[in-house]
């Protein structure tokens, strides 16, 4: 993609992943999914989920998993309301970009 | 560099900042090499970069310089402050004997031109500092003792006016036998001096009770934070 993606964002896609999993879900997955919809290092990701889970939106709670422990990140109720805000916010961005762009190149 | 030398080495590099924030990172990638299985592990080592790398950024992260700068772009999440390290390890430990002679005199030059600077610098400062530093004191010295002296003020104040009031009263029985009017204004003036006394007890009782143990308490829970602080910072520093 040619267009940045900003912090924001990026938070905002990372909670919608994270919210899509009601029993938690796991970095290595994390990362996968997001990398469906934009490109990122896989070491991007560890600063963001400590930052959302600084601010409470997210919460981690360890189980087993294959032998070991498994560290899986889950949405909090304060990680719902900021998604929400988030999504609506992009809704009524995209939409004014969309409409700038109508007939563009068609 | 396999997943094993690489977490070690990460582990390595992040044994100085706190225990909670070394076992999140550690588990976290630790995490992503187990789920990612082993047939992806080389490609993942090779976009993780260095164990260096990613020291710095869980460090950077610490310090919370993250929080801005970095953009994503179509070749991913880059940052100018993360680029791949010139060095590797293996050159930090190793006290660079080979580098060439025309740099290091450079960067000598370009110190001594720092250390002119600072001393520049320093000499247009230092009277301000000091100035600053010199009134700060005598602003602190004078809280001090006035704090000390009203420690001590109430508690003599309270005896001082009690043995007055009982000496006025006391003369005031003596006198009022030879001058009456006299004898009575002296009475007075001791009840008067003893009722403040009583009041000044009270006050002062209230005060080295209740006062001084909770401005002792808040002072001594202000310096083991400030302590604390001193050493997380200290930790996270080094």
């Amino acid at each position: 993609m040619i267009f940045n993606t900003g912090a924001a964002l990026l938070d905002a896609i990372v909670l919608a992943v994270v919210s899509g999993e009601t029993e938690g879900t796991y970095g290595y997955k994390i990362t996968q999914d997001v990398q469906m919809a934009i490109t990122i290092s896989e070491s991007t990701l560890y600063p963001v989920l400590r930052r959302l889970l600084k601010d409470k939106c997210l919460e981690v709670y360890d189980r087993e998993f294959g032998g070991r422990n498994r560290r899986y990140y889950k949405i909090t109720s304060k990680g719902s309301a900021q998604l929400n805000l988030y999504a609506g916010e992009w809704r009524n961005y995209s939409e004014k970009i969309s409409k700038i762009f109508e007939g563009v190149g068609q | 560099m396999n997943k094993l030398e690489f977490m070690k080495q990460l582990e390595y590099l992040l044994q100085d900042i706190a225990e909670e924030d070394k076992k999140d990172a550690i588990q976290y990638y630790y995490d992503y090499f187990e789920d990612a299985g082993e047939e992806n592990e080389s490609s993942i080592i090779q976009e993780l970069g260095s164990p260096e790398r990613i020291a710095a950024i869980i460090r950077a992260d610490l310090d919370s310089l993250l929080e801005e700068g970095g953009e994503f772009s179509e070749s991913g999440y880059s940052d100018d402050r993360y680029k791949e390290p010139k060095q590797s390890l293996s050159e930090y430990t190793q006290v660079a004997p080979t580098k060439p002679q025309g740099e290091k005199k450079d960067t000598g030059k370009n110190k001594s031109l720092y250390k002119i600077l600072l001393i520049v610098a320093a000499v247009i400062c230092i009277p301000a500092i000091l100035n600053i530093f010199n009134r700060g004191a005598r602003l602190v010295l004078s809280l001090i003792v006035s704090v000390i002296l009203l420690f001590l003020f109430l508690g003599i104040s309270t005896f001082a006016v009690f043995i007055s009031g009982i000496g006025l009263f006391v003369a005031g029985i003596v006198v009022v036998f030879s001058d009456l009017l006299m004898g009575i204004l002296f009475i007075g003036i001791g009840i008067c001096l003893l009722g403040i006394g009583f009041l000044l007890l009270a006050l002062s009782i209230w005060f080295y009770k209740t006062l001084v143990p909770a401005i002792v308490r808040s002072v001594k829970r202000f310096c083991t934070s400030m302590n604390q602080k001193l050493r997380t910072k200290g930790g996270e520093v080094e």
